[in-house]
């Protein structure tokens, strides 16, 4: 059940102040230079302005882009897919001439930068790495009314996909994730299923599917973040988490402090050739892996947004990004519009399928 | 475990040139944010990201963590000279040490923050070094029933804090609980208390709430005093603390240390929370908890200890295990995996140059910071002597600039500026911040490790009391919870009597 009358009023009622409200963002990000001055780390991004300027000068000065392209990261810096963005900034901007910028804006589950996108100027110099959540909003809208609706943004190009893995603790009395969902056949409610993420995320639907289509009963705890469920698996508090990069349990899994039972993706990875796919256990979620699309807002020029679409394609095919991506266990995964829109329909059916059934699920507690 | 013969060849790595100048840059850059109300760890670090990414990774992330350390010695200046924390983990360091500087003490107060800093920041790079591995472990025995219980002490201890009024204590305490509250219910998936608004989907955020309150509140409270003198005039004087501060100061620098590192050691508890945990009890033992409040030394000495040692322990948990232990740590793990290397219990053993190079500069930083801030507090001093008509307007500018580059989200720049607002009005009115920052750190800990624990019991409660470490946690909650009602309720009798 999707509440879509709640995400027109809520669009309908942003419509009266976006512009205010993109003036006060800008207002605040100038704030920075005069003031960033004045501390020792300012003389770096007096360094990085003045080298912007400069690009911007000697650049193109009639086509796209002509000034600095701004890549919106709607997690937090640092994380899995800040790394594989600025990895692909360096390429792009070999490959534009100019300059191009990671910017995070986390908060909300990304709805925050997916707003941000949604109702910035559409002049192709911004353009966010969104993944379902925010690309399509609505479908979460039961659990989050989101303040913008997926008509206001047109995806470019898929850069990659991330894979997401299922560790268990060591010393489970299972060697497969088969193994485990007989186990947890045999003994309902006995196996301590960690979930990292909340209720109705695109990787709380691949859990739930997983438990449906298996057909178990699992005590299933929430956490918040992969880090914390990781904490807990390493000390044993729980025996399988949901929802964890590979790159993340990696270095466990060689120490022999994890097991990887099974991965969510197509196909098993080169660096982790061992582990299967879920779908290769018997048990396919049906859910797409997740991916990492970038939209922009909508009615930007054609000629841009191509600019982009081309940038990011010749981008992923450089050995440089390639051998960078294989390092930090990125999986590029180039998709062109059409592949992207038939992506997107796909999810839009799977998932709000997955969430109206969460949704009749009898309430815990 | 004999970490000897690779701290040396860490301190071989260390002692390039290249990165000592790295270290030496990190640790005054971190003293400067630290310094500088507002601007945290956080921030700096986001800022220094990108450019980090260009560095050779162990220069980086030595650069990085002297960031972290060194914000841990800035802090404690602003707090004792203008009453403003220059960052989080000094917030309790302004109670004590601002009226030391008002009674002519700023100098012996700069001078014991920065020697316990310097003590209880060796202490957690000694227990790094040498404990690293079985800390780790020891610390993943902490599962949810455990931190059920060890919430429930902090709780407890919580009490001491609530200052004159043990009422209006513990009604700012239930602000700071209910405040904790807000955001997406992590079983549910239910928003609580958002109203609509995306950035409280997440809950209120701690860096917004600590810079309105203790930034805002004290330029408001200025503004309306005609931007008297809040930085403390005169000389700041011998900055050596006398034999009697030592006598006073050494056993709550050692408290602090051993109190910080467990902060440290165990995710989620963080920095603030050693802090605020030191000055509790540091007055529960005093002989003389009158003087709490009217400058003693030991609310400086031990907080500022306890917050150095627990950045340090910080390490442990992100070096040993890979887990972040709060969010400066969080978001160096991110610069790790930026710079290529994912911390795992292998690290050790794949990556022992960035391993033991870090751990050893901590040293070499450490020591820089000590013989840095000794002669620099003059410099700090002037940097925050600039006119009133001028700092205000600067440290204004700094609570937005932090909050904003924290997060770039405008939404938490509008609540920090309603905390200021909220702030003044509780000043006014006679209210502590501590109860409310402490019981806003401590309720989603509290809530989800409760909830957890009850999941994985299917909701027998005497998962608690069945798992010994919990049970002595318990068990040490409700001790010192009747240590402190009984003298209250012997103090009753009498005038029950009547």
């Amino acid at each position: 059940m999707i509440d879509t009358v709640g995400v027109h009023d809520r669009a309908t009622r942003l419509d009266r102040l976006p512009a205010n409200s993109i003036e006060r963002r800008g207002a605040a990000f100038s704030a920075i230079g005069p003031a960033a001055r004045r501390s020792s780390f300012g003389l770096v991004a007096l360094g990085a302005a003045a080298f912007a300027l400069w690009a911007g000068t000697v650049g193109a000065q009639e086509s796209f882009p002509s000034k600095p392209v701004t890549l919106l990261n709607p997690l937090p810096a640092g994380g899995g897919v800040d790394t594989a963005m600025r990895g692909l900034a360096k390429e792009m901007a070999a490959i534009l001439g100019q300059p191009v910028l990671v910017e995070s804006r986390p908060g909300a589950g990304g709805t925050i930068a997916g707003e941000f996108l949604a109702k910035a100027k559409p002049d192709g110099y911004l353009m966010g790495l969104l993944q379902s959540t925010q690309a399509i909003p609505e479908i979460y809208a039961e659990f989050q009314k989101p303040p913008y609706s997926s008509a206001e943004i047109s995806p470019v190009v898929r850069y990659m996909s991330l894979v997401y893995a299922m560790p268990s603790r060591a010393g489970a009395p299972w060697k497969s994730f088969s193994e485990m969902i007989a186990y947890a056949k045999a003994n309902p409610n006995k196996v301590r299923w960690g979930r990292t993420v909340g209720l109705g995320h695109p990787l709380h639907l691949v859990s739930y599917s997983l438990m449906k289509k298996a057909g178990i009963q699992v005590i299933e705890v929430p956490f918040k973040g992969a880090a914390d469920a990781i904490t807990a698996l390493l000390g044993g508090h729980i025996d399988v988490a949901f929802g964890v990069s590979t790159t993340a349990i990696a270095g466990h899994v060689a120490a022999g402090r994890m097991m990887a039972l099974a991965i969510h993706n197509p196909a098993r990875l080169p660096e982790m050739p061992d582990v299967p796919t879920f779908k290769e256990q018997g048990i396919d979620p049906g859910v797409p892996p997740v991916y990492n699309t970038f939209f922009v807002p909508k009615g930007t020029p054609p000629a841009a947004v191509k600019v982009l679409h081309d940038a990011v394609k010749k981008a992923i095919e450089t050995p440089a990004l390639k051998e960078f991506a294989a390092k930090n266990g990125i999986l590029l995964y180039y998709g062109s519009e059409a592949d992207v829109a038939q992506e997107l329909k796909q999810d839009r059916e799977v998932s709000s399928a997955l969430v109206a059934q969460i949704l009749k699920e009898p309430k815990k507690e | 475990m004999d970490a000897l013969a690779p701290l040396l060849h860490g301190f071989g790595v260390a002692l390039q040139p290249m990165n000592l100048l790295y270290c030496f840059l990190g640790v005054l850059g971190g003293t400067l944010v630290g310094v500088l109300p507002g601007l945290g760890p956080q921030s700096a670090i986001v800022l220094l990201l990108p450019a980090a990414v260009y560095l050779d990774p162990v220069s980086a992330i030595i650069m990085l963590a002297g960031v972290y350390y060194g914000s841990m010695y800035g802090g404690s200046t602003t707090s004792i000279l203008v009453n403003i924390p220059g960052e989080g983990a000094s917030v309790v360091t302004c109670i004590d040490g601002y009226q030391m500087a008002l009674r002519g003490r700023a100098g012996p107060a700069l001078g014991i923050a920065a020697f316990g800093s310097f003590i209880a920041g060796t202490f957690g790079i000694v227990l790094l070094t040498f404990g690293a591995g079985p800390i780790g472990d020891f610390a993943l025995r902490f599962g949810p029933p455990e931190y059920f219980a060890l919430m429930c002490l902090c709780l407890v201890v919580l009490i001491s804090l609530t200052g004159l009024s043990l009422r209006k204590g513990l009604i700012a305490a239930l602000a700071g609980l209910s405040l904790g509250t807000v955001g997406m219910d992590l079983v549910t998936g239910q928003p609580r208390f958002a109203f609509g608004v995306p950035t409280l989907m997440d809950g209120v955020g701690l860096i917004p709430v600590i810079m309105g309150l203790y930034g805002v509140t004290e330029v408001l409270l200025n503004v309306e005093a005609g931007l008297k003198h809040t930085l403390v005039g005169g000389k700041i004087g011998n900055l050596m603390p006398s034999a009697r501060d030592w006598k006073d100061a050494a056993m709550p620098i050692a408290r602090g240390s051993l109190l910080g590192s467990a902060c440290g050691i165990l995710p989620g508890a963080g920095v603030v929370l050693a802090s605020f945990l030191s000055y509790a009890v540091e007055r529960k033992v005093s002989r003389h908890p009158e003087r709490f409040g009217k400058g003693a030394i030991e609310g400086v000495a031990g907080p500022e200890s306890a917050n150095n040692a627990a950045a340090q322990c910080g390490f442990i948990p992100l070096l040993a295990l890979g887990i972040p232990s709060n969010v400066a740590t969080a978001i160096l793990l991110g610069a790790f995996i930026l710079l290529g290397v994912q911390p795992s219990p292998v690290m050790m053993m794949t990556h022992p140059d960035l391993f033991w190079g870090t751990i050893a500069s901590m040293y070499v930083g450490n020591a820089m910071l000590l013989v840095l801030n000794l002669p620099l507090i003059g410099l700090w001093v002037q940097v925050l002597r600039v006119p009133y008509a001028l700092l205000f307007p600067l440290i204004l500018l700094f609570c937005l600039l932090g909050v904003y580059v924290a997060g770039r989200n405008v939404a938490e720049i509008w609540i920090m500026i309603g905390f200021g607002v909220i702030g003044y009005v509780m000043k006014r009115t006679g209210y502590e911040f501590a109860p409310l920052v402490l019981a806003m750190v401590i309720a989603p800990i509290f809530e989800n490790a409760l909830r957890q624990s009850l999941i994985l019991s299917l909701g027998d409660p005497t998962i608690f009391v069945s798992r010994p470490l919990s049970a002595t946690l318990l068990a040490l909650a409700a001790t010192v919870l009747v240590a402190q009602v009984l003298p209250r309720l012997r103090a009753l009798k009498p005038a029950l009597r009547e």
